[in-house]
């Protein structure tokens, strides 16, 4: 398992070098397989108690086991969590029904952009890993945002033998990657060594789970009876399904298929 | 002896812009400037690609090869298993561009605005992706690019729902203002850099085409902003021809022609109709759920997929009823005629084997159905009927295309593929 303690030590560094340079951070926390591992290697970087808080951008469309997860455990691990809703968007009649473009942008992107105000917060950890989705390929381990929260990913420093970038301008806010390198099948061998808890929707019930989860209103089941750790790492060995692909559009796809639609051409 | 290498390249993109309407423009008086370059040079009529569409055409263009080689076969693809609708972009091109072999000669090159070239690809000069790029911030190479076009307040490409919200007029303001914003920003690349080779696309003339093509053919109230926005190109042209220099080569070309829509078709209706594509009473009708009971499925503009055990998710057809099965449906597809006045709708139909050839073949649809002018494709599940009308009102053809070189010869060209063994 040496692959995995190099992983473990070089994310458990970067989250305790962004801490020290930062100071003002959080984490963010979607309850998912990803982010709860993360959740899991800066309590063991901060000895079991985060010197920061943790945020879930709720839409109020997850489903009911993450928020259960989220209460159980976050009392549990004694965190400081923020839940961040964008209830104006929501009382307006945001809906991924209504449109998933603007859902996902009132309630995920809106919603984290006044808790970034709120909190004033310099850097935030996210659990986001390189071989999830081709846009994520060209992230780097300290990816600054500007004030528009837009990410040149064409014109980021170079991260050479570890040599990260961790300064930030005023303007700018850091977002930090500490699992960028970690494969899905090292992510899940990990929990199985360190038996961290994971939600169950996870786990397959009848000829179905979730590879990956989100709002309940655009996240599909893939085809799985792998109902235990050991039976979903022998199924990511052999399987040629993308890990997001019973994920709703990306926020790109959806911008083109709305433009293909506007042309008649979808 | 005259040194040819030193000669730059200029080509203007006009999408959609048919030899027909430009024939018949230059009769009325319209476009002086073009007007008297075809004169000169003539005007040549050629050939699009099959399905004839902006993503395909321009990208066989920019390849120089047929879909098989480049992997560009529509707006949309799908993956067979599981079964998925994508949107191929530039990412998915497999097949070198015109800018990127001159590049790796060492010249530099300008790109600006041409469909399917987002994400954009490292060249050595500028490139501004056009068509499917969503983001100005993630438009061009160099990244630093962005800054600039966003400055600018450059337009990537007008909002055609304005047109499908009954807001026409001010989509028509934007296919002006999108235009002009490219002109401008051409002046200035052109002014102030150095380049061997510059591709300008126009995106508007395509946009303009679907929507007001009544309005171009017809008296209309929109007949006059129409006309103007053709006078702005027509004084472009000109402009571009006087700032050339004597030696420079000059290329003007469109991937497709237009006509005027009788019917939107919504092809998989027709196979419902048939019998060839089926759903079952309690699902949601939309592509991903057709039953695995169906034989085919399409998707735009007249690509039809064989529901193929082994391949496809669902697949039911077995590979020996696989022929048979195409014939079937090409028989059938023939046979299609519009009840309103008993025309053929289908022109031609083609297995995938009998156009393309090349490595990708297999991404192909396996049977390629291409209307009689007027009758224009769409895939839509789930429509009322077969026959619809929509917002748009003029459709892309495929002989009709154009081109005219100022310092090229343009014998051996005869479709849109065939332009990169020129450009050099």
């Amino acid at each position: 398992m040496k692959h995995l303690d190099r992983l473990e030590n070089q994310s458990i560094y970067i989250i305790r070098e962004a801490y020290s340079q930062f100071k003002k951070v959080a984490m963010l926390w979607s309850i998912g397989k990803d982010s709860t591992t993360l959740l899991w290697l800066a309590r063991k970087a901060f000895y079991g108690k985060l010197p920061f808080p943790v945020m879930h951008l709720d839409t109020g469309y997850k489903f009911k086991e993450i928020y259960e997860f989220r209460d159980k455990y976050a009392k549990e691990w004694g965190l400081d969590l923020i839940v961040s809703k964008n209830q104006k968007a929501l009382d307006r009649g945001v809906s991924p029904t209504k449109g998933k473009l603007e859902c996902c942008t009132e309630l995920k992107t809106n919603a984290l952009k006044e808790a970034i105000a709120q909190g004033a917060f310099r850097a935030l950890y996210l659990g986001i890993r390189r071989d999830e989705h081709g846009i994520r390929a060209k992230e780097r381990y300290f990816s600054p945002r500007d004030e528009d929260f837009e990410w040149n990913y064409k014109e980021q420093p170079p991260e050479l033998w570890d040599q990260y970038k961790t300064k930030a301008k005023d303007e700018e806010h850091i977002r930090v990657h500490p699992l960028l390198g970690w494969r899905e099948i090292d992510v899940w061998q990990y929990i199985r060594r360190e038996d961290i808890p994971i939600v169950r929707l996870y786990f397959a019930q009848g000829g179905k789970r979730y590879r990956s989860i989100g709002c309940e209103t655009c996240c599909n089941p893939v085809e799985s009876t792998a109902d235990t750790i050991d039976k979903i790492i022998e199924e990511l060995k052999t399987s040629k399904v993308s890990e997001r692909s019973g994920r709703a559009q990306d926020k790109e796809s959806a911008y083109m298929m709305q433009k293909l639609r506007s042309l008649g051409y979808m | 002896m005259f040194d040819n290498s030193r000669r730059r390249t200029f080509v203007l993109g006009l999408d959609g812009v048919p030899y027909s309407f430009l024939k018949q423009a230059f009769a009325k008086g319209q476009m002086p400037h073009l007007a008297k370059m075809a004169g000169q040079a003539g005007l040549k009529k050629i050939n699009s690609v099959y399905p004839t569409i902006s993503s395909v055409a321009w990208t066989s263009y920019m390849t120089g090869v047929n879909p098989a080689e480049h992997n560009i076969f529509g707006f949309v693809n799908r993956n067979a298993d599981p079964f998925r609708i994508t949107i191929p972009t530039a990412q998915d091109r497999k097949a070198e561009t015109i800018w990127s072999a001159l590049s790796r000669q060492g010249k530099r090159v300008i790109v600006i605005n041409v469909p399917l070239t987002y994400p954009p690809e490292e060249v050595n000069g500028i490139l501004a992706s056009g068509f499917l790029c969503t983001d100005i911030e993630k438009c061009a190479y160099p990244a630093s690019f962005n800054r600039y076009l966003k400055e600018k307040d450059y337009i990537i490409d007008v909002d055609a729902w304005l047109a499908r919200s009954n807001k026409k007029e001010e989509f028509m303001q934007q296919l002006h203002q999108a235009m002009e914003k490219r002109f401008q920003l051409a002046w200035e690349l052109i002014e102030k850099e150095k380049w061997d080779f510059f591709q300008l696309h126009i995106m508007e003339t395509d946009r303009l085409f679907h929507f007001f093509w009544n309005d171009v053919e017809n008296q209309s109230e929109f007949s006059a902003p129409a006309n103007s926005f053709f006078e702005k190109l027509d004084l472009f042209i000109h402009k571009l021809q006087e700032r050339l220099s004597g030696n420079d080569r000059l290329l003007i070309l469109s991937d497709h022609g237009f006509c005027a829509v009788k019917s939107e078709v919504q092809l998989n209706a027709w196979l419902e109709e048939q019998g060839f594509l089926r759903f079952e009473d309690n699902v949601e009708k939309k592509l991903p759920n057709y039953s695995k009971e169906s034989l085919c499925y399409s998707l735009i503009p007249g690509r039809i997929f064989i529901n193929l055990q082994g391949r496809e998710q669902k697949g039911s057809v077995s590979k020996n009823d696989y022929q048979k099965l195409r014939l079937e449906i090409k028989e059938k597809l023939l046979e299609f005629n519009d009840p309103n006045n008993g025309e053929k709708v289908i022109e031609k139909v083609f297995f995938r084997e009998e156009i393309y050839k090349g490595p990708y073949l297999e991404q192909a649809a396996d049977i390629i159905a291409h209307p009689v002018d007027g009758y224009d494709l769409k895939g839509k599940v789930g429509a009322k009927a077969v026959f619809e009308m929509s917002e748009l009102n003029g459709m892309h053809t495929y002989d009709d295309a154009f081109a005219l070189g100022i310092n090229l010869g343009l014998d051996s060209i005869d479709s849109i593929q065939d332009f990169k063994k020129i450009i050099h």
